[in-house]
């Protein structure tokens, strides 16, 4: 047996000696004391109630998640990113579900150059070039579903902010946060016949913020860290 | 010659009737037991970091693990202890034999059990109410009771099962403690030796691990109790002959 496995017993061993102790005094205190019996009956109805109540209050608290997805609803929202990932790859935009839009934007430039300015934002970009001869470009922001322990992320993260003026398109990141949840489980973890990786990496959706532009063929779209569009 | 004759049945019930009332101290000792894991629950069984879109997530996993641990050696500790001198003495109360004694204590444990194992597993919701208060921390809605019946009533039983079988084990080794003080180390023994030795792998991995669901790893537990207490009554009736 290792040196670890030694000492991770002692610690149980401690244990085992305090709740021996504990239910030694119990049995002597309940026989020096008369009243103990009608006490305990008292403090286990107290505690009971205290219980219950726990359960009613909980189901008021408000929470973060708005609701607990079944495995079988993750699975329809990774299906339903995977076809936007693919048509936006062809340009297929009328398979573009309008319900992942969060905002469009047309702009007139000047001259024959459109600038793309990423700060700093990893968001997916894709152009469609059109054959009009105006100077009017399109600019839609498309953001898919993002699940994580049961919450949306698409509130939680902020969009990169996007900025059309003059000839440019600025994406800016938004800056680093951190965030922590508390999450409950009924199931002992010792017992769990799922996975906890598993089952926490089915029910995690990874969804990405899209730019799709529309741009006449005869307008140059450059980028200053020579990003190449074609 | 007798005025009344009293059935088995009656003789259990009565004792089961007064040793709930002498024993109520174990179960004040219970919350006790309860109210130190949930303290130690507090800041979580398990977490996991993540990064997302240029945000850290921490997500912390609150489970009823430790409190079941605590309340486990709680079991182990009760099933013992109704055996000792002291609670064996309140049977001079009554006219009674070894198989009425070993039924109602029996009885006795597997009530406190059920206890045990439903307010071990309500106790969880109090740290689902003390956690989003005290701490400047998000919360997810995590299914409870009303969202998931079917998940909660199987880790209820589970719970109860569980510290059955520990209690069974404990009233075992209180048993055999009586016939002969030696095997009081055996406890520690078994602790040592069973996650030592293979066969005490091949043992613990069968029961716990080798489960095709939480259903079969109930009655394996409940399987493992009745062993156990059959043992109990078996060992206890041949110590009625020896002394």
């Amino acid at each position: 047996m290792s040196n670890f496995g030694i000492l991770s017993i002692l610690p149980i061993l401690g244990l085992l000696f305090i709740i021996w102790r504990l239910l030694r005094l119990t049995k002597s205190t309940s026989n020096r004391i008369n009243w103990a019996q009608r006490s305990n009956k008292w403090i286990l109805c107290i505690y009971v109630g205290v219980l219950l109540l726990a359960v009613v209050v909980y189901e008021a608290i408000q929470a973060d998640g708005e609701k607990v997805y079944t495995q079988k609803e993750y699975a329809t929202f990774i299906d339903e990113n995977n076809v936007f990932q693919q048509a936006f790859e062809k340009n297929e935009e009328s398979k573009f579900d309008p319900k992942f839009l969060i905002e469009e934007w047309k702009q007139q430039i000047e001259g024959d150059t459109l600038e793309v300015i990423l700060n700093g934002s990893n968001v997916r970009m894709n152009i469609e070039w059109t054959n009009s001869k105006e100077q009017l470009v399109e600019a839609k922001m498309y953001k898919t579903y993002s699940y994580m322990g049961g919450i949306n992320m698409e509130k939680e993260i902020p969009l990169p902010t996007l900025e059309v003026k003059d000839n440019q398109i600025i994406l800016t990141a938004i800056p680093q946060k951190e965030r922590t949840y508390y999450r409950f489980t009924n199931e002992l973890t010792f017992f769990s016949t799922v996975n906890n990786l598993d089952s926490w990496e089915q029910r995690r959706v990874i969804g990405h913020t899209y730019i799709y532009l529309k741009v006449p063929k005869h307008i140059n779209v450059i980028d200053k860290d020579g990003l190449q569009f074609y | 010659m007798f005025l009344c004759n009293s059935t088995l049945g009656e003789v259990v019930w009565t004792q089961v009737k007064f040793k709930m009332n002498a024993y109520l101290g174990t179960l004040v000792s219970l919350i006790v037991v309860q109210i130190l894991g949930l303290m130690l629950s507090i800041n979580g069984t398990s977490s996991m970091s993540t990064n997302f879109n240029n945000t850290d997530f921490q997500f912390v996993w609150i489970t009823a693990d430790t409190v079941i641990i605590f309340v486990s050696i709680w079991a182990l500790f009760l099933g013992n202890v109704i055996t000792t001198k002291g609670y064996r003495n309140t049977n001079f109360s009554f006219v009674t034999n070894g198989i009425s004694n070993n039924l109602s204590n029996i009885i006795v444990l597997i009530i406190m059990s059920v206890f045990a194992g439903i307010t071990t597993f309500l106790s969880h919701y109090i740290l689902r109410i003390v956690v989003p208060f005290f701490n400047d921390v998000g919360y997810v809605r995590s299914g409870s009771i009303i969202d998931d019946p079917l998940s909660s009533i199987t880790s209820m039983g589970l719970m109860v099962s569980l510290i059955l079988m520990i209690s069974a084990g404990g009233y075992l080794w209180g048993t055999l403690v009586y016939i002969h003080r030696a095997y009081m180390f055996l406890l520690i023994v078994l602790i040592i030796a069973l996650p030592a030795t293979k066969t005490g792998q091949m043992i613990l991995r069968f029961i716990f691990a080798d489960n095709m669901s939480l259903f079969v790893l109930n009655v394996k537990f409940v399987c493992l109790a009745i062993i156990f207490f059959v043992l109990a009554m078996l060992c206890s009736n041949r110590l009625e002959v020896r002394r």
